[in-house]
């Protein structure tokens, strides 16, 4: 179930990786956070420059309203490089082309949208990395 | 703690088109009020565990419903916790029981899945998960599920065909299950060839999205002695969280979740893994009940695939785990499961389940978990000596 004003509350999230940075003990979230580890409720923005390695990845066959016109398509577990470690989906790459431990960067596209006239969904999905 | 099992009950699971939400909660709510030779006046506060009602069947305040099955206007409360939801109303009973308030409570739980197009199921299950960020991307139970098994392979070195055996143990019990959605022996070429849902999982490796109702009726131990219905008593009942997102966790391949709730189930019934007999583990993949059996204790980590290969887990082995055949087998209508599970437990301890009995049942353990690994809680029956 997608909505227009969720999608517009999320864009800085989906849009652009702006995560935050807790001002006690440094540590990275994305997305943001109420509460850090360390027990302190201040945080700064952070943007992240959006590269990082996979830790895991699938190809998946059956999905939601949202997304079944669009399998199969491929999701990754990644490890930025400031730390966070993020969900999503990859493109521009089949599964036989990724690995654990491959390194990988953030591109802008197209999620879903809400039928013919209603809302297109964009966000950032991850490419494989092949000149680092 | 001590609290008596005293009437249990499930529907088969199955889809089931000819019956609704209704049907299939009063089929189980008025057959454990008859195993535990009870009336519905008897019941004086219910707990129903449901998760996809709202978005599935267009029904809330399951509470209402429960109770006026029964036609009874006692206090009825749903409760959800996604996959545990079943396991988390149990809880929910017991500390009704505990506080003083009731002497007998009834806990049910149901699940009406087929009544929709499967990518409207699909979607329900993935508001188990955190829907903002990994819900937007497209990821489907199975899909986190799969992230999770293909970081496992690739730590422990385990085989396909080795999480296969998973499924095809699984399927061998639920053969023997008369209430099971799947009677059916499968084979490990049978998982492998079957069609890939999210890489590496396929179809077999999955449960199904079924239809079905449990439910179990709690009461003080004095209540059960003094309506002759005393024998299986749950020693421990215990509940932990983690991350509502997977990707928010260090570890992919162990839930710590499963961890905290083991080891306090453990300690509070003043037993260790080695003792018990027969266990019911949240098999919704076949990597859920490989991880499931190292985080409870029964395996170390990384050894329990080998364990399953060799035989370990099967009916009256080393360890009996999901007699009944597992979410995989049994079926898994979510609301239901968690307390499927305690009917499993509660009937071996029985010694009532014929061809696939544990023999000499005394202790048993039920692992349910909503989520990927988000909400999990685990109970410990024990039959009295």
């Amino acid at each position: 179930m997608m909505s227009p004003i969720e999608h517009w509350r999320l864009t800085q999230n989906r849009y652009q990786l702006e995560g935050v940075q807790c001002e006690s003990c440094a540590k990275v979230y994305y997305p943001q956070k109420f509460l850090c580890a360390c027990g302190s409720q201040k945080f700064s923005s952070k943007k992240l420059v959006g590269r990082g390695k996979i830790l895991s990845f699938t190809e998946v066959f059956g999905s939601s309203r949202a997304f079944k016109n669009m399998v199969p398509y491929c999701l990754a577990l990644i490890e930025l490089e400031e730390g966070p470690t993020i969900l999503t989906q990859m493109t521009d790459a089949t599964l036989q082309e990724l690995s654990v431990g491959q390194p990988v960067r953030s591109v802008f596209r197209r999620y879903c949208a809400d039928g013919q006239d209603g809302l297109i969904y964009y966000g950032l999905k991850f490419v494989p990395d092949f000149n680092r | 703690m001590n609290i008596a099992v005293i009437g249990a009950s499930c529907t088969p699971y199955g889809e089931w088109w000819d019956k609704s939400l209704r049907d299939l909660l009063a089929q189980a709510q008025l057959a454990a009020l008859d195993d535990a030779g009870l009336a519905a006046k008897d019941i004086q506060e219910i707990f129903v565990a449901n998760m996809c009602a709202g978005q599935l069947s267009g029904q809330v305040n399951l509470g209402a419903m429960a109770a006026d099955i029964l036609g009874i206007h006692i206090p009825s409360t749903r409760i959800e916790g996604a996959c545990a939801s079943g396991a988390l109303a149990i809880r929910a009973g017991i500390a009704a029981l505990e506080s003083g308030r009731a002497e007998v409570v009834m806990v049910s739980g149901v699940e009406k899945m087929t009544d929709v197009d499967h990518a409207l199921a699909t979607e329900s299950l993935m508001s188990a998960t955190d829907y903002e960020t990994e819900g937007f991307v497209g990821a489907t139970f199975p899909g986190l599920f799969a992230l999770v098994t293909r970081a496992y392979m690739h730590q422990f070195g385990i085989t396909r065909e080795q999480l296969a055996l998973v499924s095809v143990k699984n399927h061998k019990h639920g053969a023997l299950n008369p209430r099971a959605h799947f009677r059916k022996e499968i084979s490990v070429t049978d998982v492998l060839k079957s069609s890939m849902v999210a890489d590496p999982l396929t179809l077999l490796d999955c449960s199904p999205v079924s239809d079905g109702a449990a439910c179990i009726i709690l009461s003080t131990p004095a209540f059960a002695k003094e309506i002759g219905k005393h024998g299986v008593n749950i020693i421990a009942s215990t509940q932990a969280s983690d991350t509502l997102a997977l990707s928010h966790r260090k570890e992919f391949t162990q839930f710590y979740a499963t961890q905290q709730a083991a080891q306090q189930a453990f300690m509070i019934a003043s037993i260790k893994p080695s003792d018990v007999d027969l266990v019911e583990v949240h098999d919704a993949f076949s990597m859920a009940e490989i991880i499931a059996l190292e985080d409870l204790g029964f395996f170390e980590r990384g050894t329990a695939a080998f364990a399953t290969a060799e035989g370990k887990t099967v009916l009256n082995g080393q360890l009996t785990v999901n007699s009944s055949g597992g979410l995989k087998a049994k079926g898994h209508p979510v609301g239901a499961s968690g307390i499927g599970q305690i009917v499993e437990l509660v009937q071996q301890l029985r010694g009532q389940c014929g061809v696939r009995q544990v023999n000499n049942a005394k202790i048993g353990l039920a692992h349910s978990m909503g989520g990927l690994g988000a909400t999990v809680a685990v109970h410990i029956l024990a039959k009295e000596a």
